[in-house]
């Protein structure tokens, strides 16, 4: 009740916020959020897992629409080409076509690695949303790769399924664009560092088109995401994310 | 000047369009996989060794002429070598008995002593999708199970967990009919004819399976619910689901078969299987499954022939009660383990099946994959019980595109 109050307070202020000043820190965020992911969204990109001596690549196309529903086409590797992956509310399932199955998956591998990268299924999936599941407080004011950004302290709520302790985020004043994020978990250790560049048109907006992930602790290991092309805003039915459907996208 | 460059980047821009548009709408795919595979075989480690390779090349080919209809055809193509085509007699002919379809799409296109080359299309389907009515006719795979290791409710074409070598498992000549009621429901007709072949007495026999399918969706939960006659003889219910308890992967599938000509006695044999999965944060998975099933008087007793057999739904297993239990474990993303086991308690045997898989790169992959095998079953001539003893090691390479 009070999420779906929360979201669709923050969807009807959304237009009234621009411009203006001294906006709360949740404010920023619904802005930021909004201006990635849009009401819904069409995207393709490539993921590298890099290690020191090897990298792996994966690609994948994906429709999603608020942050209930996702569908995820995986077109490479070839051995996994054609796998899609499907997420309504709290349900997964996983289409495997070379075998003809349609699998439920447990909500245990929601935090798993996303095929072996430092991206879990919840990051692809999104299942947490960095808006409602979290409590915002602006801590500072920080320029990050040029640009000006509010640093903003993102501490989970104690019923959201997070698995971090803390989240810190750097968002352009701007812009809105999600600069760099860091993920600590409950001892307050730093996890993983995030960094966000090289922006690039979209459609109708202008948003970072490679993310880098970067473990703490693991000297030479990192994950980069690259948007290759994305459209926001789509007419996208909350059917289009059907049982039969995931058999019929490619 | 200025008219001329803004036609160049139009036509740039056309071009660009029309090249993006081309990837977004190509309406054929080709996949597939080239594979080298030894085998070693033995009873126990000192007696005789049997070596085999297997050369198999598969290759996927789908058509896409519109919206509605998909065109999709598979084959597997197989070079064997080795002592078992030497050593084991009508070894060729064992390969097309293997294929229970009701089209003849298997060759052995060489058959010397020493070296068969066995080509087989196990897909070859058309089908027509409108709204949310899909009919699709020819060779597919009807994938009714939601277990891991065994499954009651996979009528038309059950499939040995083994046959890790196959994992596209063989397909059904079947007409299907789907209809989608919503987003994780639907209502499913299919009906099949398989072809029981045997070469040597050069016998056929044909078996027609009819069923129907509904499939819901509940608290969160996956349900579905069958009912048909299964070849030429059993009239059959069965169920299935798929959720989870906590965070713990939960499914099940339970079917009852009854021959329709004695009703009366108790002849109907239940087939049950159980399967519980869970996955630590680290990606360690951990997999068990339970089977029952009813052993009929006439069903096969022996582990070769449920090695070997191409199974139907009645002989999942040779013994009533079976464990799986299955650990596996990605050492690096390059690298995964698993230990995979089973129990069978009447016959005081068991499987062990170790197995690791390494990525050379995106699409080369090395697999060694050890199946041992150990039970008490009667001498087929003395009758008495003595253990039998079989390992296969199989050293694999395989290279996807």
């Amino acid at each position: 009740m009070s999420r779906i109050f929360i979201v669709i307070t923050g969807l009807i202020l959304f237009p009234a916020l621009n411009n203006a000043q001294n906006l709360t820190a949740k404010e920023i965020m619904i802005k930021a959020d909004n201006l990635q992911r849009g009401k819904s969204n069409k995207s393709q990109m490539t993921m590298q897992i890099i290690r020191p001596k090897w990298t792996r690549t994966i690609s994948m196309k994906s429709w999603s629409k608020g942050k209930d529903y996702s569908m995820t086409y995986i077109l490479a590797p070839a051995k996994d080409k054609g796998q899609v992956f499907m997420k309504r509310k709290n349900e997964m399932w996983n289409w495997v076509p070379t075998i003809n199955r349609m699998i439920k998956l447990p909500p245990s591998m929601m935090s798993q690695g996303w095929m072996g990268s430092d991206y879990s299924n919840d990051d692809i999936l999104k299942e947490s949303s960095i808006v409602v599941d979290y409590e915002h407080k602006i801590i500072g004011e920080e320029k990050v790769s040029d640009l000006d950004c509010y640093k903003i302290e993102m501490i989970p709520k104690e019923d959201a399924a997070v698995t971090w302790g803390k989240v810190i985020k750097w968002i352009s004043k701007k812009e809105y664009w999600q600069i760099k994020t860091e993920y600590y978990d409950e001892d307050d250790e730093l996890i993983r560092t995030e960094i966000a560049s090289e922006i690039k048109n979209f459609g109708d907006r202008r948003l970072p088109s490679k993310l880098e992930i970067i473990p703490a602790d693991k000297p030479g290991h990192k994950t980069l995401v690259r948007i290759n092309s994305a459209t926001f805003n789509i007419n996208i039915d909350e059917n289009f994310f059907s049982q039969q459907n995931m058999k019929r996208v490619r | 000047m200025k008219k001329r460059s803004i036609i160049l980047w139009s036509i740039l821009f056309l071009v660009n369009t029309y090249l993006f548009s081309q990837e977004e709408l190509k309406n054929w795919e080709l996949s597939g996989y080239i594979t080298n595979m030894q085998t070693v075989q033995f009873q126990n480690i000192d007696s005789n060794w049997i070596n085999d390779n297997l050369i198999h090349n598969r290759i996927n080919f789908t058509w896409y002429p519109n919206d509605k209809w998909t065109f999709k055809i598979a084959m597997r193509n197989r070079i064997f070598t080795g002592e078992s085509v030497k050593l084991i007699p009508g070894y060729a002919d064992l390969l097309k008995d293997a294929d229970q379809g009701f089209l003849n799409l298997n060759r052995n296109i060489i058959k010397a002593q020493s070296a068969v080359l066995n080509t087989t299309i196990d897909r070859l389907l058309l089908q027509y999708e409108t709204g949310k009515f899909i009919a699709t006719i020819g060779r597919q795979r009807i994938n009714w199970g939601k277990t891991f290791v065994w499954n009651p409710n996979d009528l038309f074409n059950a499939y040995s967990f083994f046959d890790f070598d196959y994992p596209e498992k063989p397909g059904s000549d079947a007409l299907r009919l789907q209809y989608y009621t919503g987003i994780a429901s639907s209502v499913e007709l299919a009906a099949n004819i398989k072809t029981i072949k045997n070469q040597l007495g050069n016998t056929e026999e044909n078996k027609y399976t009819i069923a129907a399918l509904w499939r819901f969706n509940k608290w969160e939960y996956d349900f579905q619910i069958l009912a048909g006659y299964f070849e030429n003889k059993d009239i059959t219910l069965g169920g299935a689901w798929s959720g989870s308890v906590k965070n713990w992967d939960f499914k099940g599938e339970f079917s009852y078969l009854y021959p329709d000509e004695n009703m009366k006695d108790t002849s109907g044999q239940f087939i049950a299987s159980i399967y519980l999965g869970y996955m630590f944060p680290n990606s360690l998975n951990l997999q068990f499954e339970f089977l029952y099933i009813d052993i009929p008087a006439d069903g096969i007793t022996n582990f070769y022939q449920y090695y070997y057999q191409p199974l139907s739904v009645k002989t999942l297993s040779f013994t009533e009660y079976n464990l799986f239990s299955q650990i596996s474990y990605p050492i690096s993303p390059l690298l995964n383990a698993s230990f995979a086991s089973m129990y069978y308690p009447k016959i005081k045997g068991y499987y062990i099946g170790p197995s690791v898989d390494y990525s050379f790169t995106d699409n080369l992959y090395m697999s060694m994959v050890v199946q041992s095998f150990s039970g008490e079953t009667p001498n087929p001539v003395t009758g008495i019980k003595e253990r039998n003893n079989a390992t296969f090691m199989f050293l694999r390479l395989k290279w996807n595109f």
